[in-house]
């Protein structure tokens, strides 16, 4: 299965199931692969909204619409960007998010109003990408920055995608299936236990998308190779001959994972077709910046002050300049009053 | 909106469920701090609380939940003294919320629409008597954390601006969660949580196949899933009552004092803080338990829990705050 081919499942069994796989993170700068699947994104027949960094806290969590109070002379609300219908958000540049912003967006994906995120991140080196918080969230994460031109072909979607999503929770998902997935996340070194569920989802969006009524070996393994080469962070080495030191007891041992119950072969090796050589080693010497460093670019204060704070010293021509609106957002109900006290 | 997951549906992470039960018996221990990975259930065990803690009695048009029509604040002008049934209030408080918001402030409605000074309650107002809850505590913008500081130990949420002159009552238990990776908490904030917990994913398979089971038949098989885990939170409820209503006539015996100080100095816990909510923990617990009196082991039980976020940072150990405790734990009251 080619990357192309990947990244097309990825949104179909997005657009089949939004709401309990969370979303998709495409790695991509900017060009015709990124052009082309934001293309197929449009086609899906989900509500989009696009949200953009500048965001205030007004616009995320809602707040009172003062123009249209003034206006009416009475109060008017305007809800939050993430109180509508089940949509697909979509985050571009989603790898400069500040750590507040994206903590912002999880909760609205965990409200539980069938919100999904197409994530777009542009990063360029290993440690910088979004915040993992966010990636841990969203089952699917494709990277396209290896894909040549004559690679892209068009993206078809399913006609009926309707059937397929009344069909997608009647789907069985065998108990044994979901201990697979488990062992095998284990195995990986991906410790969030989001992983299995997402998993378990994402092959029952396969399941039926191949019209069938029970998760097979084939839906788990594609949807192994959608959901968690990303999240690896080991490989499993094979078990070691040498027999345990004298000095640990074996039954107290805390259990290792990969010893306790072999992880299924097929499974490995689909994770591993998908996994770059090295990328693992790569993530090992890489250590994450906490969040404040995630993104490219050097980071600046931003230059909007404003509320009713006392002025204050700085450099002239530094560009800092009062915020006009919330300044006057925040005089205006006392005009009312102010008039009222000295007519 | 779903019913929350039921709380005694959570498999292992049994000490974030027993920090917080603690608090839900003796609410002045003042908090729980859950630090861990992501997909550990932190939030989920948080918004289970919400549907375990047992009902209050409040004033029914009080803004602070008074228990009595006496402990109304005056500027809410209340004569209706019935009192109503309401669950405990475990308030949100989000990420970016404003200062308005949170410690409340002039009631825009009224200045628009007919020119009145009022108050209009915050957050603080509404978590009065319950809990307030704070996800990702560790990226709380500086500003609010300051208002949290002071509200927190003074139980009073005082409001000076804007013309506006307001006091009102402001107990609640705080209960913050976060991810360690994304930054540090200040040791100011981090005191005023009674409790701190670090919650690991469950390394034993069996155990995460429980997890994917339950969570898998909570969202597939919601009715059925809820009616089995009712009546078991229903028992846990009963259990914090119980313990709630014995806690009065436990008996904390002077060694039992010694203990907890001795324990303390050993570990150069920062404060008297320390020894305070450790004994206020062995004793939500011993009653907890049933036992009449508080012992070496209740106070074993609860010393990493009310110590381990109270340690001064030490060069030479490279152990964590945990093992640490723990460590002094066994030397002070013996294996």
């Amino acid at each position: 299965m080619t990357l192309w081919e990947r990244a097309q499942l990825a949104i179909t069994l997005l657009a089949i199931d939004p709401q309990r796989l969370g979303g998709l993170v495409i790695r991509a700068r900017a060009g015709p692969a990124q052009a082309a699947m934001l293309a197929a994104v449009q086609s899906l027949d989900l509500a989009k909204v696009k949200l953009q960094h500048h965001m205030t806290v007004e616009v995320l969590n809602g707040d009172i619409d003062l123009t249209a109070s003034l206006a009416g002379r009475q109060l008017v609300t305007r809800k939050s960007i993430f109180d509508c219908a089940p949509s697909l958000f979509i985050l571009p540049m989603a790898e400069r998010s500040a750590p507040q912003f994206s903590a912002r967006i999880c909760q609205a994906l965990e409200e539980g109003r069938g919100h999904a995120l197409l994530a777009l991140d542009e990063g360029v080196e290993v440690g910088d990408g979004l915040p993992d918080a966010l990636t841990d969230r969203l089952a699917f994460h494709v990277t396209l920055d290896d894909l040549a031109l004559q690679d892209l072909s068009p993206m078809t979607l399913p006609r009926s995608l309707e059937d397929i999503r009344a069909a997608v929770r009647g789907v069985t998902l065998p108990a044994e299936v979901m201990e697979e997935a488990v062992i095998l996340a284990a195995s990986l070194g991906i410790s969030s236990l989001r992983a299995p569920l997402l998993l378990g989802y994402a092959a029952q969006a396969h399941a039926a998308l191949h019209a069938r009524y029970e998760v097979t070996e084939e839906d788990l393994k594609l949807a192994v190779m959608l959901v968690y080469p990303h999240r690896a962070t080991r490989l499993p080495q094979d078990p070691e001959p040498e027999a345990p030191s004298e000095q640990t007891n074996p039954a107290e041992a805390p259990q290792d994972p990969n010893q306790a119950i072999p992880p299924n072969d097929l499974m490995i090796e689909a994770v591993k077709a998908v996994l770059p050589p090295g990328v693992l080693a790569q993530l090992q010497t890489v250590v994450k910046q906490p969040a404040s460093g995630s993104g490219s670019g050097a980071r600046r204060k931003g230059n909007h002050r404003g509320r009713p704070l006392p002025a204050r010293l700085g450099p002239k021509n530094s560009g800092a300049r009062v915020d006009l609106v919330a300044s006057l957002r925040a005089a205006i109900p006392w005009q009312t009053l102010r008039k009222a006290a000295n007519p | 909106m779903k019913q929350p997951f039921p709380f005694s549906a959570i498999v292992g992470q049994d000490d974030m469920k027993l920090a917080m039960v603690l608090t839900a018996i003796d609410p002045s221990i003042a908090g729980v701090l859950v630090f861990g990975e992501r997909g550990t259930g932190k939030s989920t065990a948080v918004r289970a609380l919400a549907g375990l803690l047992p009902p209050i009695l409040a004033v029914k048009a009080c803004p602070v939940n008074s228990a009595d029509i006496k402990d109304c604040p005056a500027w809410c002008e209340i004569s209706d003294a019935r009192v109503q049934s309401i669950a405990t209030p475990v308030v949100d408080l989000p990420l970016g919320a404003s200062e308005d918001r949170v410690t409340g402030a002039l009631d825009i409605e009224k200045a628009l629409t007919k020119g009145e000074k009022a108050f209009q309650p915050g957050l603080f107002a509404q978590a009065n008597r319950g809990y307030l809850y704070i996800d990702e505590v560790n990226l709380l913008e500086d500003h609010i954390v300051d208002l949290l500081l002071d509200v927190a130990q003074s139980g009073e949420n005082v409001v000076e601006r804007e013309g506006l002159s307001i006091r009102h009552a402001a107990r609640f238990v705080l209960v913050g969660s976060g991810n360690p990776e994304e930054g540090e908490l200040r040791p100011q904030l981090m005191d005023r949580f009674g409790l701190s917990v670090d919650v690991l994913s469950p390394t034993n398979i069996d155990e995460r196949i429980e997890v994917i089971k339950r969570r898998d038949a909570y969202e597939n098989d919601h009715e059925a899933f809820i009616a089995h885990w009712q009546s078991e939170d229903a028992t846990l409820r009963a259990r914090i009552v119980a313990a709630r209503a014995a806690l009065a006539d436990l008996q904390t015996a002077d060694s039992a004092l010694r203990r907890v100080a001795e324990l303390c100095i050993a570990l150069g816990s920062d404060g008297l803080r320390g020894e305070l909510t450790l004994l206020k923990a062995a004793r939500a617990f011993a009653a907890f338990a049933g036992d009449q009196a508080v012992t070496d082991e209740h106070i074993r039980k609860t010393a990493v829990l009310a110590l381990r976020h109270r340690l001064r940072r030490d060069p030479l150990d490279e152990s964590g705050s945990s093992s640490r405790v723990a460590r002094t734990v066994s030397e002070i009251l013996g294996d």
